[in-house]
């Protein structure tokens, strides 16, 4: 189902907070503000590094970046939850509509 | 210059009154540690794991660590308590576990004061220059798989936690006998019937412990630190067939970081220095029920490129 909502950007705030290790089989944050590490897998951890080199991204947008041609709904809907994840981990904010 | 002296200089009359009035200097590698303890059987521990470390003078040198374990009569059952710099840390145990006691302790004195390091809970051993990292759980048969490593000819850096350089990448050795429980104790004497083992401590909340004695050949290199190569996390299973997973990176490093006691004091740093760590090293896991169809397998391991 399309949400009738507007995709609401999202961008990594502590940008400076954070120090990522990423390999082919995923990445590992670090966050300096509690010492906590967080394991993503690949796909996360290549959505967390862009979002770290860009101000500000839609799910749109990062899901574009990600599989490098025009997303499809579902490749959308992931990248949603994956952006609900992260804020969840404290390592995005989301922006007003 | 004089050679240095070493605590098998003294007769185990002698180390007991040292012991029970000002006490021991000892050189245990990276540390020095004094030691007292009016208790025999922690004597008899100190004499037959120690023999070889260096004695050092206690008026010309600073030691890292002031430790004591010391006899606590009760009612119904002798007790001993284990004592850093004046102060009780733990509640006490059994007369028995003693000398258990005062290596339980030293693990705590580095743990829990030396931050220059990054210490994880991990047996590390060498060959070739290369060092092998076994960060495991207690029950997973790391120790086993530690002494007889070693008793073939491996280099113990350490038993029980590796300590991390985090600005030059290398482990830094700390040398001291080997944590055997229950069965790996008759496991390792069969083994390697000469071997040396301490004091038999029965009972205890690990079950029936006996560490064994360094390797002299790693007691020589102690102050040679060794690049990591490899990161296993053994797991023995009883009649298991030896299996073998290569270990995501991203995963070697988180459970690493949460086998380390004090990466979040290093900070970004400390993280750097376990990411570089995991990034030099080929990482797996392993399982196995056969000890010599396991040390076949470590002998055979190839430096990763």
């Amino acid at each position: 189902m399309i949400s009738t909502h507007a995709p609401r950007s999202a961008r990594c705030h502590r940008a400076a907070d954070f120090a990522v290790r990423v390999w082919a089989d995923g990445a590992v944050v670090y966050d300096e503000a509690d010492a906590s590490l967080h394991a993503l897998n690949p796909i996360a951890g290549e959505a967390f590094s862009l979002l770290r080199a860009h101000l500000a991204l839609t799910p749109h947008a990062l899901a574009s970046l990600l599989f490098r041609d025009e997303p499809q709904e579902d490749d959308v809907a992931m990248v949603e939850q994956l952006l609900s994840a992260f804020e969840h981990m404290g390592l995005i904010e989301r922006l007003p509509a | 210059m004089t050679e240095p002296r070493l605590l098998s200089t003294l007769t185990p009359t002698e180390l007991s009154c040292q012991l029970a009035s000002s006490g021991v200097w000892l050189r245990i590698p990276p540390f020095v540690v004094h030691i007292q303890s009016p208790m025999a059987v922690v004597a008899a521990g100190v004499y037959a794991l120690y023999a070889d470390y260096t004695l050092l003078d206690g008026r010309d040198c600073l030691a890292d660590f002031h430790v004591a374990v010391l006899p606590r009569r009760r009612w119904f059952k002798p007790l001993c308590v284990f004592e850093f710099d004046g102060f009780q840390p733990f509640t006490p145990l059994a007369h028995g576990e003693a000398f258990a006691f005062l290596e339980w302790g030293m693990n705590w004195c580095v743990t829990s004061h030396c931050h220059n390091l990054l210490t994880i809970h991990s047996a590390v051993l060498e060959k070739g220059g290369h060092a092998l990292m076994l960060p495991a759980p207690p029950g997973s048969g790391k120790s086993t798989l530690c002494a007889a490593l070693m008793l073939q000819g491996w280099r113990l850096l350490s038993d029980e936690m590796a300590l991390l350089d985090p600005q030059t990448g290398q482990l830094v050795p700390a040398p001291r006998p080997v944590s055997l429980k229950n069965q790996s104790i008759d496991v390792i004497r069969q083994r390697a019937p000469s071997a040396v083992m301490g004091p038999v401590a029965r009972d205890t909340m690990k079950g029936t412990v006996a560490h064994l004695q360094v390797t002299a050949s790693s007691l020589a290199r102690a102050d040679v630190p060794a690049l990591p190569a490899w990161v296993v996390f053994p797991k023995y299973q009883k009649a298991a067939p030896l299996r073998l997973e290569p270990r995501p990176k991203a995963g070697a490093l988180v459970e690493l970081a949460s086998n380390s006691f004090n990466h979040h004091v290093h900070g970004r740093d400390g993280f750097e220095a376990l990411a570089n760590l995991v990034d030099r090293c080929a990482c797996f896991d392993l399982s196995y029920g056969d000890l010599d169809e396991a040390l076949a397998w470590f002998d055979a391991l190839e430096v990763p490129p």
